[in-house]
């Protein structure tokens, strides 16, 4: 008895050991180290490093201006982009989940830009916004086309949430479209049986039942959204004038710009535990929120 | 039986998997620039890997390896030419024990990082003779050790556009502010625009606010060390208030959106005869050329204050080429990094190639227009040292955001200046 236990232990680490290999090495490890670099004053180059202990994360607190407006613009696109994503994925979501076949070319057309590299696309839009506004603006006279789109820090900030949404909403859409085909359609049309209306189907009935797909979407928009750093990176590197620096951007500017990597590694710690944080209640809320059909 | 050949599939799976990473890892390397090889029990095969920060004058560049390779039979040379991020390819690959036998860094605070990995060269006397004394000077270290080897001259200041500048009737080059806003009205009504600072790029506002903190009395490193020391602030450096005169001026005299010029855009504009004046340096010579080469280019002064003897035109040598001192091929690497500085062909590669004065004594023309207009300021001894590479890391970053901040209307000129000074006080 125990013998065959212990085979199935060993079949099961088996064929979790890659995965868990790469998981480890790519990602953990390199945290672990992170922690410990943290305590040093290094600059990324040279063979020895300071201690310095609590130093940097003091110094997060008291003497670094730049990293609460990365926070502060990294919290701000946060709550637009995971509440735009969630609402638009989720309306588009409930009317392609019928079978039709316009709806599978539909949903084809909102998935295809998830595939693209996030750096083509950004460079697509850089192009779109300069030059291509420049010549719209020559041709139709619109006033919205000569706007400083990328020179301004506001009309920035709605250009990255408007781009990576529209990148992003295919993978959201499937994620939703599964989860309302899994509701079982008895249930919906006992309901319109009842004299339900067509909203309150949607919203007291699939919205309940769909909960672990919201759970699961609001979960990946969250930690995407605090991740932001490539579009950051092709779009404006942070300008104009660090009004559209994230705090992922901070911390490799940080680390390799000014060659302050304890500073920039105690930064990415604080990171950390914050979005474990976050993540931690935001997925305590929406379960509990979990009905069973 | 099934659950034995799972098994196995499982355990080749990750072998096959681990494996793979290996070879992925190798591939990778050899795609950015190998692995250093130690030379073979035959001593026969030698690879020297060499880091280039730069990729100008690439087929110059090539010409030079293969005649190398071709003198030296067995060796292989490996080159990375990292245009972009060169900063950062150059730190990954010495966090990663992949120490390049021959790199390239900007001197100043820049290359201070890399001294602990460099060659001293003092005891190479024959070789440092090659060189301008003055440009020996730059790569030596705090005691004075020479731990890098300079490669050319670069300038950096305003660039203008003679022929525009003749269309709008300006003969004498302004010395002043006011002669520059005047220059610029002169330009408007000649339907020019007259600036096309690249104000998107952090680095250009940062390199254009040192014109601004330089004191011909003290040169770069008496700026730097009186900043350093306290003696200085920006606040009582005499003309860095007129940095936002002329930010004022870029900006009303400049295209309708001036943070969405990129450094491309600016010199494509000034090649073109669309925009008279822009803010760049002689690197990018090939870039103009490419775009127009008939365009009529030349270094303006920049103008700083209401004293003509004021004008600023920064020049120095900004790169400089460090060997690996635990290189496994020192000797070689070593004669690779003479023979791209002073020989014959690398010569060919700086004054043809890149078209800019090289640092090592010789009388070869250089092909650049901008570098030999710049050639009479220097022999006449009327350029200061560059600044922003002595400055503390991240200078035109930061300074550059502060800048733009500016020029956006986001903070005033009082809140930038005490800005700049934080920073340095860091």
């Amino acid at each position: 008895m125990n013998t065959k236990k212990t085979k199935e232990l060993l079949v099961f680490v088996l064929f979790i050991l890659p995965a868990l290999a790469l998981v480890l090495f790519a990602s953990d490890v390199p945290f672990v180290m992170n922690m410990y670099y943290s305590v040093f004053n290094w600059n990324g180059i040279s063979r020895d490093m300071t201690f310095v202990g609590l130093d940097n994360f003091v110094k997060i607190f008291t003497n670094d201006s730049f990293f609460w407006i990365s926070v502060k613009f990294t919290l701000k696109y946060a709550l637009f982009f995971v509440i735009i994503v969630n609402i638009a994925a989720l309306t588009i979501a409930m009317f392609l989940a019928s079978e039709r076949r316009s709806n599978s070319i539909a949903r084809a057309f909102y998935y295809v830009p998830y595939i693209i590299s996030m750096t083509a696309i950004s460079l697509l839009w850089k192009f779109i916004l300069g030059p291509g506004f420049s010549s719209l603006y020559q041709i139709t006279g619109w006033e919205i086309f000569n706007w400083s789109w990328l020179g301004s820090g506001k009309l920035a900030f709605i250009v990255i949430v408007v781009m990576t949404t529209w990148q992003n909403i295919g993978y959201y859409i499937m994620n939703y479209i599964t989860g309302i085909i899994a509701v079982p359609t008895e249930l919906l049309e006992a309901s319109r049986i009842d004299g339900a209306s067509r909203i309150q189907t949607a919203t007291k009935i699939m919205l309940p039942l769909i909960m672990p797909s919201i759970s699961v979407c609001m979960l990946t928009s969250l930690t995407f959204s605090f991740k932001i750093f490539d579009v950051i990176m092709v779009f404006t590197k942070g300008g104009p004038g660090n009004s559209t620096a994230s705090v992922a951007y901070n911390i490799y500017s940080e680390a390799f710009l000014n060659n302050n990597y304890g500073l920039a590694t105690a930064k990415s710690v604080i990171f950390v535990i914050f979005v474990l944080c976050v993540t931690a209640i935001q997925t305590k809320i929406t379960k509990g929120k979990e009905v069973e059909a | 039986m099934n659950k034995k050949l799972l098994s196995v599939l499982a355990v080749s799976m990750v072998t096959g998997l681990l494996a793979g990473c290996g070879s992925q890892k190798t591939t990778d390397a050899a795609a950015e620039g190998e692995q250093k090889e130690a030379a073979d029990t035959t001593g026969e095969k030698v690879v020297l890997t060499v880091f280039d920060a730069l990729a100008y004058g690439l087929d110059e560049y090539a010409e030079m390896t293969a005649k190398f390779e071709e003198e030296h039979p067995g060796v292989t040379i490996e080159v990375q030419h990292a245009a972009n991020d060169s900063a950062t390819l150059l730190q990954s690959r010495v966090n990663a024990n992949d120490i390049p036998d021959v790199f390239a860094v900007e001197a100043g605070t820049n290359a201070k990082k890399y001294y602990e990995y460099a060659y001293n060269w003092n005891n190479d006397q024959a070789v440092l003779d090659l060189f301008q004394p003055e440009a020996v000077d730059i790569g030596k270290d705090d005691d004075g050790n020479v731990m890098s080897l300079p490669w050319t001259y670069e300038n950096a200041g305003l660039l203008y556009n003679k022929d525009l500048f003749a269309q709008a009737g300006i003969t004498d080059l302004p010395k002043t502010l006011d002669e520059l806003e005047q220059a610029c009205e002169k330009l408007q009504a000649a339907g020019i625009t007259p600036f096309a600072l690249a104000a998107h790029e952090g680095w250009v506002l940062g390199q254009l606010s040192t014109h601004f903190m330089m004191d011909k009395s003290l040169d770069a490193e008496g700026v730097v060390n009186g900043l350093d020391d306290g003696s200085l602030t920006f606040q009582s450096l005499p003309n860095f208030k007129n940095l936002f005169r002329f930010l004022d001026l870029a900006k009303k005299y400049g295209p309708a959106k001036p943070l969405e010029i990129d450094w491309e855009t600016s010199e494509n504009m000034l090649a073109n005869n669309q925009a008279a004046i822009i803010s760049m340096g002689d690197w990018c010579q090939s870039v103009l050329d490419s775009f127009n080469p008939d365009a009529n280019v030349g270094f303006l002064p920049c103008p700083v204050s209401d004293n003509p003897n004021d004008v600023t035109l920064l020049s120095t040598c900004n790169w400089t080429y460090i060997v690996n001192k635990d290189s496994k091929n020192l000797e070689l690497a070593k004669e690779y990094a003479e023979y791209i500085l002073t020989s014959e062909m690398g010569q060919y590669w700086m004054c043809d190639g890149v078209g800019s004065v090289p640092a090592v004594i010789t009388d070869r023309e250089v092909k650049g227009t901008l570098a030999n207009d710049a050639k009479a300021y220097v022999q006449n001894g009327e350029t200061n040292d560059w600044i922003h590479t002595k400055a503390p890391a991240g200078y035109t970053k930061t300074i550059g955001a502060y800048m733009q901040a500016y020029m956006t209307g986001d903070m005033s000129a009082d809140q930038v200046t005490q800005e700049f000074q934080n920073f340095w006080n860091q």
